[in-house]
């Protein structure tokens, strides 16, 4: 696994796969107030960032690999739903 | 090693044998394109799949294997013999640095030209398409931007524009990129961000979700629902290039640099830039481009900087930077600015750079329209359907979706939000009214004009595909929302079947199932011993009956489970027979032969270890097939018989045994010549070969040490062919013959039990010990009067159905100083074992009964004590000690 959960804390670490997707879906949904952390992503597969942008969790840190950043901010800052 | 990489690196063996196998099955049918489109697409993934990794020699080498499968399916290139006999050989490589990733998790840099050299000798087929890669079948057509309006560019920030518009002034053309994934391009192994990432001179990107999400509770995340809005410096080949492979996802679209020139923000501080305006003009037609500039900046102080005023200000700076465009483009934006809205920049849309080459404005073909129209007529049935109060609202949305998806393709963006009116409108009162007026009143208007008022605002949609299978869904890059919705609504019924059907499991797994199950059934038989203690010890003879109708349930249930486990553990003899296509084809070639591969029941079961047991012994049948059996096609033409010579391997079940044949129709084995080497090696006594009939001699070929080719060459012929083969196949309790008729061919057959993992034996007794003898081995048992008992020499033997039986102590070959005991009627027990073909009787004292057992076999110091098969632990807790017969005689 490539993304750690912690309490309600989930951190993503190197280069989280397709496979985790479906596991990061379900943790999402048990928890209240999850926070994610992806500071130490240096990818991570786009189902990974579909979950975030259909679950708007809290992003507790940007990924330091700012190319990924601006990536997944500019996902998070568009929103079909609203 | 990270898991991914594990990953990859299993999945490799997957890939490589499926491009193996495609690879021989298009050697037969060279123009079957849908094997070839399977054979792309394996290496495809494949190769995208070791782009995760940093390991440019595996994926350089399968990137050219992948232009050149390519060209193959867009018959570019042929399929030839060659061509496939280097893929081979590329393949063979990838496995090589496959193995060596798994071994030390890298790869050796000094392989980096063998992966380069086999990558030009694929690339070399590509021939002069090489440098064209993906330009030809794939090609994006050009396509520069004619109108702003099209592109959602005023939503780039005004940093990332400016950036774009200056690289636009400079080598080359900035490119506006579109990539909408397929919905199901995760399941093929695409990352589309990644793909996206890696897009070359990148100014700008974002991704957007390309619909509303679903309510979480539905939400497939493996349904892609992005898309990448990229803005690119790298030219256009370049880009094409890097998106060859989902080309028909993407939409790349020149884009003039005054295009980007969009002032925006709030319209606040519009007085002050009027104020400023005239002077402006002024110092415009004066032709002074340094006051012009001095005074825009000079005006952007006094206004707030988010706003259009300060966004205008800062364009005419950047604009004033350019000499050669300077005069239209400043004075366009002037009178924009005096508008207080962007400036048309598609007046100008002659575009200096490449003119001529814009057919934007070229309306969808008339199927793409066709398509389109009846699309919006089943939207229109769909909505007139009888009123279902609980699939109302759901058809609405999806009915609403899928219009929305032709407006965005036939680029009608302004009746977008009157579609959402009538849509909310008929969701509140769940009727398809209000829809239904709104597709009369907008899209279904009076039919005539109907494809008239549709085809100018098309906007161009070159990228299209025209897979006639998706005229609809593939008619835009936004038009795929039908197909989405489809996918959403139908994804609660198919939520059951998703999943893989079959699991990868570690073997130490399952074999410690198989030892757990093993020790109950050997736990589950002290049961009886138990319900024969509550008798005789405590008296208790209902406990007794009761221990042992448990007994019978639990014994059915271990049974089960044992015969499940087994299931678990077989495998179809296809594992071993896959690798023979390319052995026979390969080998056959380096001999000058021509051999044609049959193979018959390979999805025969077999338990795994019996399997993997059979590779070695059949690769050397094969083997020494090619090499002494089948002669040259001159040959076996003035033989008469066909240039091409069949090698057969069949699999059956017979019984609880696993028969393989392998038959050829080459020269056959001439007895005489195997007499004649065998004497030589001396192998046999110069009497015995006058005597030995045909069929005989030709079973000295599994003598060991025998062989009879003149030339040792690397295939075959060092004289541990067939013996070895032989030992082999007796390990795991299996039997080889051999039938051959001199110019007609050979046949092998190996019978090999099904399962190993339960032993059936017998209990024997003998000096007041408790042996197992495997069933297998057994012949029959008998009860001989001693009288029947004559000895020959020193030998002691017995007539039985009038064949001369020798018999021999147990005790003795045990080195037990002991005699077989005599019963009361004064008979020996026998014990007829098969001893290869002869037949042998053991002496012992008595017979029990047969059981089931797992055997284990002895490990460590005992390892090398022959004459036990190995150990079994009984219900009572005892060792029972199972003889190898076939060791036991010396």
């Amino acid at each position: 696994m490539t993304i750690e959960y912690v309490k309600n804390r989930a951190h993503f670490r190197d280069v989280v796969s397709v496979e985790d997707a479906e596991a990061l879906l379900a943790w999402i949904q048990t928890k209240s107030k999850p926070r994610i952390d992806l500071a130490d992503c240096t990818h991570a597969h786009p189902a990974n960032i579909q979950v975030l942008m259909a679950t708007r969790p809290t992003i507790s840190a940007w990924p330091r690999d700012e190319d990924l950043a601006r990536w997944i901010q500019s996902a998070l800052a568009s929103n079909p739903n609203s | 090693m990270n898991p991914l990489l594990e990953q990859f690196l299993s999945e490799s063996k997957d890939f490589l044998q499926g491009i193996g196998e495609k690879l021989m099955q298009l050697e037969d049918a060279p123009n079957d394109s849908e094997l070839m489109d399977a054979l792309f697409r394996l290496v495809h993934t494949f190769k995208g799949n070791s782009g995760l990794f940093e390991f440019p020699e595996l994926t350089r080498v399968l990137h050219a294997a992948e232009t050149l499968m390519d060209a193959v399916r867009e018959r570019e290139v042929h399929y030839s013999r060659d061509l496939a006999d280097r893929l081979l050989d590329a393949m063979d490589f990838v496995g090589m640095l496959c193995d060596s990733i798994a071994d030390t998790g890298a790869i050796d840099p000094s392989v980096a030209s063998d992966s380069a050299r086999l990558s030009e000798s694929l690339m070399e087929l590509v021939g002069d398409r090489g440098e064209a890669a993906g330009e030809t079948p794939f090609a994006v057509r050009e396509e520069v931007l004619t109108d702003g309006a099209l592109l959602p560019l005023s939503e780039v920030p005004e940093a990332a524009r400016i950036e774009a518009y200056r690289l636009s002034r400079g080598e080359s053309a900035v490119h506006w990129v579109e990539y909408v994934p397929e919905a199901e391009c995760f399941f093929q192994g695409d990352d589309p961000l990644f793909q996206s990432r890696k897009t070359p001179k990148l100014v700008w990107s974002r991704m957007v979700a390309r619909e509303a999400w679903a309510p979480l509770a539905e939400l497939d995340c493996y349904r892609c629902n992005l898309n990448f809005h990229m803005l690119a410096a790298a030219a256009r080949a370049e880009l094409v290039a890097h998106f060859r492979f989902v080309a028909d996802q993407v939409r790349i679209v020149a884009v003039p640099g005054y295009f980007f020139a969009l002032p925006t923000g709030s319209a606040s501080e519009h007085a002050a830039l009027e104020a400023a305006l005239p002077s402006l003009r002024a110092l415009f037609d004066d032709g002074d481009v340094a006051g012009l500039r001095a005074k825009a900046k000079a005006t952007l102080e006094a206004v707030a900087a988010n706003s259009w005023a300060a966004s205008a200000l800062r364009w005419l700076d950047v604009l004033a930077e350019d000499t050669a465009e300077r005069p239209k483009s400043l004075g366009m934006l002037l009178m924009a600015m005096a508008d207080g809205k962007g400036p048309d920049w598609s007046t100008l849309a002659a575009p200096p750079d490449d003119a001529g080459v814009t057919d934007s404005s070229s309306p969808l073909s008339p199927e793409e329209l066709d398509a389109m129209v009846a699309l919006v007529r089943v939207q229109r049935d769909i909505l007139s359907l009888p009123r279902e109060a609980g699939w109302q609202p759901g058809r609405i949305k999806a009915v609403a979706a899928t219009l929305a998806g032709c407006l965005r393709a036939a680029g009608r963006t302004d009746a977008m939000a009157s579609l959402d009116e009538a849509t909310e409108k008929s969701l509140a009162e769940t009727q398809s009214g209000a829809l239904v007026a709104w597709l009369d009143g907008t899209l279904l208007e009076p039919k005539p004009a109907r494809r008239h008022s549709l085809h100018p605002s098309f906007p161009s949609s070159e990228t299209i595909s025209s897979s006639p299978a998706a005229p609809a869904t593939g008619a835009s890059p936004g038009s795929d929302a039908p197909m989405a919705t489809e996918g959403r609504t139908a994804r609660p019924s198919d939520e059951g079947q998703g999943g893989p059907k079959s699991l990868k499991v570690d073997q130490a797994k399952i074999d410690r199932l198989m030892n757990l199950i093993g020790e109950m059934v050997v736990s589950k038989n002290a049961l009886p011993y138990l319900a024969a203690r509550a008798e005789t010890v405590f008296g208790s003879r209902d406990l007794s009956k009761e221990i042992k109708a448990q007994y019978a349930v639990i014994n059915r249930i271990a049974e089960e489970m044992q015969d499940a486990i087994m299931q678990v553990r077989m495998m179809p003899v296809s594992f071993v027979f896959q690798r023979f296509p390319r052995l026979v084809r390969d080998t056959s070639r380096k001999l000058g032969k021509d051999v044609q591969l049959v193979l018959e029941g390979e999805d025969t079961e077999a338990d795994k270890l019996i399997i993997e047991s059979l590779g070695d012994p059949l690769v050397h049948i094969v083997r020494n097939s090619l090499d002494h059996g089948f002669e040259l096609p001159e040959v076996r033409q003035a033989a008469g018989k066909p240039a091409t010579g069949t090698l057969l391997i069949r699999a059956a079940q017979e019984a609880d045994r696993v028969v393989i044949d392998i038959r050829d129709d080459g020269r056959g084995i001439d007895p005489e010549i195997v007499k004649r080497k065998a004497y030589e090696k001396g192998l046999i006594e110069e009497d015995s070969v006058d005597r030995l009939s045909d069929q005989e001699a030709i079973q000295l070929i599994f003598a060991p040490g025998f062989s009879t080719a003149e030339v040792v060459s690397d295939l075959s012929g060092r004289g541990v062919g067939m013996d070895a083969v032989k030992t082999a196949i007796e390990r795991v309790n299996g039997s080889v013959t051999i039938e051959s008729k001199k110019g007609h061919g050979t046949s092998i057959r190996l019978s090999l039990p099904l399962s190993m993992a339960v032993t059936n034996v017998m209990i024997i007794e003998s000096a007041g010990q408790r042996f197992g003898v495997p069933l297998d081995s057994i012949v029959e048992t008998v009860r001989v009067p001693r009288t029947s008992i004559k000895a020959i020499k020193r030998e002691q033997t017995t007539v039985l159905r009038g064949r001369i039986v020798p018999l021999r102590q147990l005790n003795t070959l045990l080195a037990i100083a002991e005699d077989a005991q005599v019963n009361e009627h004064g008979e020996l027990a026998v014990l007829v074992v098969r001893l290869g073909d002869e037949l042998l009787g053991l002496l012992i004292d008595d017979f029990h009964e047969t059981v089931d057992i797992i055997l284990k076999p002895m490990t460590g110091v005992l390892g090398h004590l022959g004459a036990y098969a190995g150990s079994a632990l009984m219900g009572d807790g005892s060792i029972l000690m199972v003889l190898n017969v076939n060791e036991l005689i010396p």
